[in-house]
């Protein structure tokens, strides 16, 4: 027996159910007939997805095309060794020191606030194994209200990333030569997801979008390429369900 | 109500509502059961129960099935009620849990119908305004699309494909991460 018919409310009421840490599956929902696209492009849909989930999920991402933004390889050690952090009671923009210098292995280190006063940091290690260590700055955990960094855990690349993913070389490369084959990209605001970029020379790299907390990393492009994450998703529906027609007939959706 | 406010737990028992299904079957039900549908609560609210509450959108096979829940699920409603006042003790917290976890093996059972019946219950939940049940066979739903090709999708909610080969192809490519 057939299902019966629920109505747009109804059917958006389940899609508001799926899973927000994997957008994927919104996505490819949206595919299954043009209804359930131009539910999920309503407006109204969006919002009541921000209020039943108000912890944002990465939706996208912008790719860096065109313009060669990425330093040539081995001068990868851009020194963001700084954070600034906005006191929005005290209106007061400080400098925030990253983890020491001293150890830390690499200078390429990219931060994230967690919204609860608590910074976060990562780098990457070659030590024993090429990783990703996260570093973490609480407010004020000690009695003396000094905030410190604390080394955090390490995520194994080798078994995070797919075989393949990292370059290999006959001769073993030093540290320093292992280490900026893998770019911290990007992470998004509030989120578990960080963007990693693999590239050495002979080596056509990638980019992946890796959630922390699972541990899980998809490949999302061949080539390592800026991105900049977004947590809100929106799915293109006008030109294709709705006004399909007159977009065939060469009139622009917008 | 006669009980309102009273505090006989007998009286309140007795409270009964009559439900008359689509195909004009009747159930009893305690008022305590009957309450969790905001809908019938309002026509208790309003007076307007006596002689039954016909509810001409929902088939008796499904009305056992909200019946069911109702009753399970306003059995928890009173417990909680019931324990909040030695929250801080051990014991107490223990047979919560115990009856928390019952409870959700309960929905669980509960949720094991076809697609069609899951359908038909989400109807008889919106209708009936009974937030927790909408809640949970949504989610049975949402749960079943996951993971899911947009072809599979199609298959099991029988929905008919009608994006053009073009416009699938492009939605696709633009988005190509998310079907790999």
């Amino acid at each position: 027996m057939p299902p019966p018919e629920l109505s747009d409310d109804l059917v958006g009421e389940f899609l508001l159910r799926l899973p927000p840490d994997d957008p994927a599956c919104l996505l490819r929902a949206s595919l299954a007939c043009k209804r359930w696209r131009r539910i999920l492009a309503d407006p109204a849909f969006l919002r009541r997805h921000r209020e039943l989930h108000p912890a944002p999920s990465i939706v996208g991402f912008l790719r860096i095309v065109k313009a060669h933004v990425l330093p040539p390889l081995l001068e990868t050690r851009c020194i963001w060794t700084h954070a600034f952090e906005f006191q929005l009671g005290a209106r007061r923009l400080s400098i925030v020191d990253g983890p020491p210098p001293s150890l830390c292995q690499s200078f390429v280190i990219s931060f994230m606030s967690m919204g609860d006063g608590e910074l976060r940091s990562m780098d990457v290690e070659d030590e024993p194994s090429l990783c990703l260590r996260l570093w973490s700055r609480e407010a004020a955990p000690y009695s003396d209200g000094v905030a410190r960094w604390t080394r955090g855990r390490a995520i194994e690349l080798e078994t995070l990333l797919p075989d393949g993913a990292l370059p290999v070389s006959r001769v073993p490369l030093a540290p320093a030569r292992r280490i900026p084959s893998v770019i911290l990209l990007g992470f998004a605001e509030g989120t578990d997801v960080i963007f990693v970029g693999t590239q050495t020379r002979g080596h056509r790299g990638a980019v992946y979008m890796v959630q922390l907390n699972a541990g899980r990393a998809r490949k999302v492009f061949d080539k390592c390429t800026l991105v900049i994450p977004y947590t809100s998703f929106c799915i293109p529906v006008t030109d294709v369900a709705s006004t399909s027609e007159r977009a065939r007939e060469g009139v622009s959706s917008a | 109500m006669a009980s309102a406010g009273s505090g006989d737990e007998k009286a309140a028992a007795a409270a009964m509502i009559t439900l008359i299904s689509s195909d004009n079957e009747k159930f009893e039900v305690t008022e305590a059961t009957a309450t969790l549908s905001q809908t019938i609560r309002h026509m208790i609210e309003d007076g307007c129960t006596d002689g039954g509450v016909p509810l001409p959108n929902v088939t008796s096979k499904i009305l056992a099935r909200v019946i069911e829940y109702c009753k399970k699920h306003a059995t928890a409603a009173a417990g909680e009620e019931g324990s909040s006042s030695s929250f801080s003790d051990a014991a107490f917290l223990e047979v919560d849990r115990a009856f928390l976890e019952e409870l959700e093996e309960f929905d669980d059972a509960f949720l094991e119908v076809d697609r069609a019946t899951l359908f038909d219950l989400i109807l008889a939940a919106n209708y009936l305004d009974i937030k927790g049940l909408l809640n949970l066979t949504c989610q049975k739903v949402a749960d079943s699309v996951k993971g899911k090709t947009p072809e599979q999708i199609r298959e099991m909610y029988n929905i008919v494909n009608d994006l053009t080969p073009e416009e699938e192809a492009e939605i696709r490519r633009e988005t190509q991460w998310a079907f790999e």
